[in-house]
């Protein structure tokens, strides 16, 4: 192992140390936070066949109507996703939120996103 | 809970207990172990009473937890010698004014030797490198539940030293 790995390790132990050594309460909402984000990977679209073959394309200022099962799941749970034609897997770092959400008269819901 | 008669003595285990003592942990649950009643003429224990209580307070189960104020609390039988003493040696501690009790760092590894899988090896490793536990207290938790030979095994896999 290289020096620099070897100081990387250390570096890494010693946060891994100082984070430990926080008080109990204060970890738990780390531990909340965490929670929450693991929640809401676990629940993005982008992680099913369905959503990833979806032909999905917004950037900033976007207004995006989807419907049927994946409006379903947005309209419940707003996510955080913005995707790009050349990029179809990969989770953009920007907000998305349901302006309105209403439901067809086939019984599908749509949900208006706008992208930010 | 406990003050409503519902459990008793009760410690908080797994990986919410584990962050007590190491950096947090990204989970999903809350692992409560208590002492269960047993239900009449049967070897199952009952969990009856404590749905009965949350129930009304809007908690509704999910599978095998109940979902408490976002969490997945699973609450589970100290069923057997270790996790009984355990039970009975939690430290107490006291979480946004309440008083709760968690387990020892010692008897967390010794869980988690005992349970064996990737995740809890991967906890013991955590334990180890933070040094937090004492390792003659833990000597003596192993012995009583004859867990010696395999932390042996767990130190000559994982870890190269015998601490």
């Amino acid at each position: 192992m290289n020096d620099l790995m070897q100081r990387i390790l250390a570096d890494k132990l010693k946060t891994r140390k100082s984070l430990a050594a926080l008080p109990f309460e204060q970890k738990l909402t780390i531990l909340e936070k965490m929670r929450d984000r693991s929640s809401l990977i676990a629940g993005n679209v982008l992680r099913t066949r369905r959503a990833s073959a979806m032909p999905f394309v917004a950037v900033s200022g976007d207004v995006v109507v989807l419907s049927g099962l994946v409006s379903q799941r947005l309209a419940s749970k707003p996510l955080v996703f913005r995707q790009y034609s050349d990029q179809p897997n990969t989770l953009q770092n920007s907000e998305t939120k349901v302006v309105e959400s209403k439901t067809q008269s086939v019984g599908l819901p749509v949900s208006y996103l706008v992208v930010s | 809970m406990q003050d409503a008669g519902v459990i008793g003595k009760y410690a908080i285990g797994g990986a919410i207990a584990a962050t007590f003592y190491l950096e947090p942990t990204s989970t999903f649950d809350i692992d409560i172990f208590i002492s269960f009643k047993n239900i009449p003429g049967s070897s199952l224990v009952s969990l009856e009473h404590i749905f009965n209580y949350l129930k009304p307070l809007g908690y509704k189960p999910e599978g095998a937890h109940i979902i408490i104020e976002g969490w997945q609390v699973q609450f589970l039988p100290a069923d057997d010698a270790l996790y009984n003493e355990a039970l009975l040696s939690a430290v107490e501690t006291e979480v946004g004014g309440v008083k709760t009790w968690v387990m020892t760092a010692e008897h967390l590894v010794a869980i988690a030797l005992k349970t064996g899988r990737g995740k809890d090896l991967i906890r013991i490793e955590q334990f180890v490198q933070n040094d937090a536990f004492d390792a003659v207290e833990l000597r003596k938790i192993l012995a009583r539940n004859n867990l010696v030979e395999k932390w042996q095994q767990f130190n000559d896999k994982y870890i190269g030293s015998n601490k």
